[in-house]
């Protein structure tokens, strides 16, 4: 993402080197740089700085790289950070195959209701707000919910179930929340699949299964390993989900860094439980990345 | 226009731009400086809205100084924090800060000590109870047991019936940031009498490993009192610590909500002058005006639903309104107080055990 923002009209910028024309549509370096720069000075302040310090803090203030072993060493921020890989992990398929299913059906339909109705449900959690979201979940998975309600009037439970304040509560919020993500990181790779070929292989006689899994799959893997690592980088960080939907009892790791910050005004050990989360975002892009290929990610983000 | 030029417009167009946004940053920051205007950090919603209509508009009108109110709410030491480590301190007042928080602050220099003269003076008027050396009551109220009487036929009265799962299987909610106040419920579960409560060193052993059994049937643990209520009225719990005022709020509302004083906790709040205060002269004429207003403080009452110190404010309220209070002598025997001291002294360790508690 920041390279591309910061590559393009620098490169585009590159090729002009006429000044006899009068306007040209392409910017001269110059001005390519002079109008990168607020952009540029911007990610130095609120993006590099502010990173640096907080490793640099969290090495040097307090116990210094003790904070690290203060972190590692506390049961409930390693139960967090469990809870978070483990939730973030199921998020990640569960979006990535929503988005997937949802992206196919996009490309292969000629309904355009159908195309409405899908374009509808991966906008619309995009556009709403996140507390808007949670509430929701919140109310659908209360004790005395519509779930609950539904599924105690047909008589599949006898007691209502445990919805809210749990894991599968958090996950279900937070996989609403990631599938327009998913879905926007797996809808280029999808929307150029010639649907031709599913023709020709299945006219060689391959089942679908087969033309699924030995067509289709390959050709849109980029966008799939892009989605995922989208969903997951981002699912990792989140705070106000688990907050409202799992309370106090599922904490991610964004939850004990806030403890950290507003209850005890531990601000090293915060910053290490920070740099904690920041290096396992980071393994998994550059893991991704390393795997397909930086032009497999950015195809795969459009 | 040539290229060149065009760009020089542009680069002073945008030079322009800056600097009006620049100028309109700086007047903003000295609008809130100097004129005198005390600020006030406060609760939000309901309690910002009493704060504004019984206590700062009639004092703006009776002397002309402005109040502005902030709402910070469960932030107040965390803002103060950033506030002094920044060096740029812009609050002057507290409005009703929790009694845990109160101590905590006063032991870590966040709120100042007030003018002897002026707590003598006040103490005359509130009574000496009402008054410490960090300030003055003020949205008093009762952490209560609570309970759905459709669920709840025998709401408990005591914390030994409280922390008996066996007697009473239902669903529970207890605060989830107040450490001391549920290591304290514990203590008295385990048999250590409320009155010995306010001086009593807690045990943390036997605290924790008492909370750890009540633990399974904890299904929220809540933060705000708009979580506590929506609990109840979800049916997601049937009885719990909740705040006095929001319990019989609910009540009012129509849900079957008992309160019970017995085995509860009285907890105070306070009006506090934070440290370095901007305004601290016109800060504590507000705080004066407060104290000898005890019909302005009944009004403030009836709107929040909490307990205020001034003795005479329960000749300005209803009569089945006052009788709700933590103030009222009735329930103000049955409640016992916390050993704030204590935990102020050890809050650290007992925080970190805490979050193991909850979180681990």
């Amino acid at each position: 993402m920041l390279s591309l923002t910061t590559e393009r009209p620098a490169s585009a910028g590159r090729g002009t080197t006429t000044k006899t024309k009068p306007w040209s549509s392409t910017l001269s370096l110059r001005t390519a740089l002079l109008m990168v720069a607020p952009l540029g000075v911007a990610i130095a302040l609120f993006v590099i700085y502010p990173l640096i310090k907080l490793f640099w803090d969290s090495v040097t203030l307090g116990a210094g790289p003790g904070n690290y072993v203060a972190a590692l060493s506390s049961g409930a921020i390693r139960r967090a950070i469990g809870t978070t890989l483990l939730d973030s992990a199921v998020v990640m398929a569960l979006a990535v195959v929503g988005g997937t299913a949802l992206a196919w059906t996009l490309r292969t339909t000629r309904q355009g209701w159908v195309k409405a109705l899908v374009w509808a449900a991966v906008l619309l959690p995009f556009w709403m707000g996140v507390v808007v979201k949670n509430y929701a979940f919140a109310l659908l998975l209360a004790r005395e919910g519509p779930i609950n309600s539904l599924l105690l009037q047909v008589g599949l439970i006898q007691e209502p179930l445990e919805l809210m304040y749990t894991q599968t509560a958090v996950v279900l919020g937070m996989t609403y929340t990631m599938l327009p993500y998913a879905f926007l990181a797996v809808f280029p790779s999808v929307s150029m699949v010639n649907l031709e070929l599913l023709n020709a292989a299945r006219g060689m006689g391959a089942s679908e299964l087969r033309t699924f899994g030995g067509v289709v799959l390959p050709l849109i893997r980029p966008g799939l390993i892009a989605g995922c690592a989208i969903v997951f980088a981002m699912s990792i960080g989140f705070y106000v989900t688990p907050v409202l939907l799992g309370g106090a009892q599922t904490p991610f790791i964004a939850t004990v860094i806030s403890d950290d910050i507003f209850r005890f005004f531990d601000y090293p050990r915060a910053a290490a439980s920070s740099v904690i989360l920041l290096v396992i975002a980071l393994t998994t892009l550059a893991v991704t990345i390393k795997a397909v290929g930086l032009r497999a990610v950015r195809g795969g983000l459009g | 226009m040539t290229p060149r030029r065009r760009e020089g417009a542009v680069l002073k167009s945008a030079a322009a731009a800056l600097s009006v946004a620049v100028l309109a940053t700086a007047c903003g920051g000295s609008d809130s400086g100097d004129d005198g205007t005390v600020v006030v950090a406060s609760w939000g919603a309901y309690f910002t809205e009493a704060t504004r209509m019984y206590l700062a508009d009639p004092f703006t009108e009776e002397t002309g100084i402005e109040v502005q109110i902030v709402d910070a709410p469960g932030k107040f030491a965390a803002n103060l924090e950033a506030q002094r480590q920044a060096d740029n301190v812009q609050w002057d007042l507290l409005d009703s800060n929790s009694a845990p928080d109160a101590y905590q602050m006063a032991h870590d220099g966040l709120i100042q000590t007030l003018p002897e003269d002026l707590r003598t003076e006040w103490a005359g008027i509130l009574g000496e109870e009402n008054v410490e050396e960090f300030g003055y009551t003020f949205s008093n109220l009762g952490y209560v047991i609570a309970c759905n009487t459709e669920e709840v036929s025998d709401c408990p009265d005591s914390q030994e019936a409280y922390f008996d799962t066996e007697a009473h299987p239902q669903r529970r909610q207890m605060i989830s940031t107040l450490p001391l106040l549920n290591l304290s419920l514990a203590e008295m579960a385990s048999g250590v009498p409320a009155e010995d409560i306010p001086t009593h060193e807690i045990d943390l052993d036997r605290a924790f490993a008492k909370l750890e059994e009540l633990k399974p049937e904890i299904k929220v643990w809540w933060e705000s009192g708009d979580q506590m209520e929506q609990a109840f009225r979800n049916g997601e719990v049937d009885m719990g610590i909740a705040y006095s005022g929001r319990a019989f709020g609910l009540a009012e509302n129509g849900q079957p909500i008992q309160v019970q004083w017995g085995g509860g906790v009285y907890n105070p709040g306070f009006w506090n002058l934070v440290t370095d205060a901007p305004h601290e002269e016109e800060a504590l004429q507000f705080l004066e005006w407060i104290v000898e207003n005890p019909e302005a403080q009944a009004k403030w009452a009836e709107h929040t639903k909490y307990s205020v110190p001034h003795p005479e404010a329960f000749d300005y309220m209803d009569e089945e309104f006052k009788t709700q209070l933590a103030d009222w002598p009735d329930n103000r025997a049955q409640l016992t107080t916390l050993n704030y001291g204590w935990y102020a002294e050890n809050s650290e360790e007992v925080n970190r055990r805490w979050q193991e508690f909850l979180r681990g």
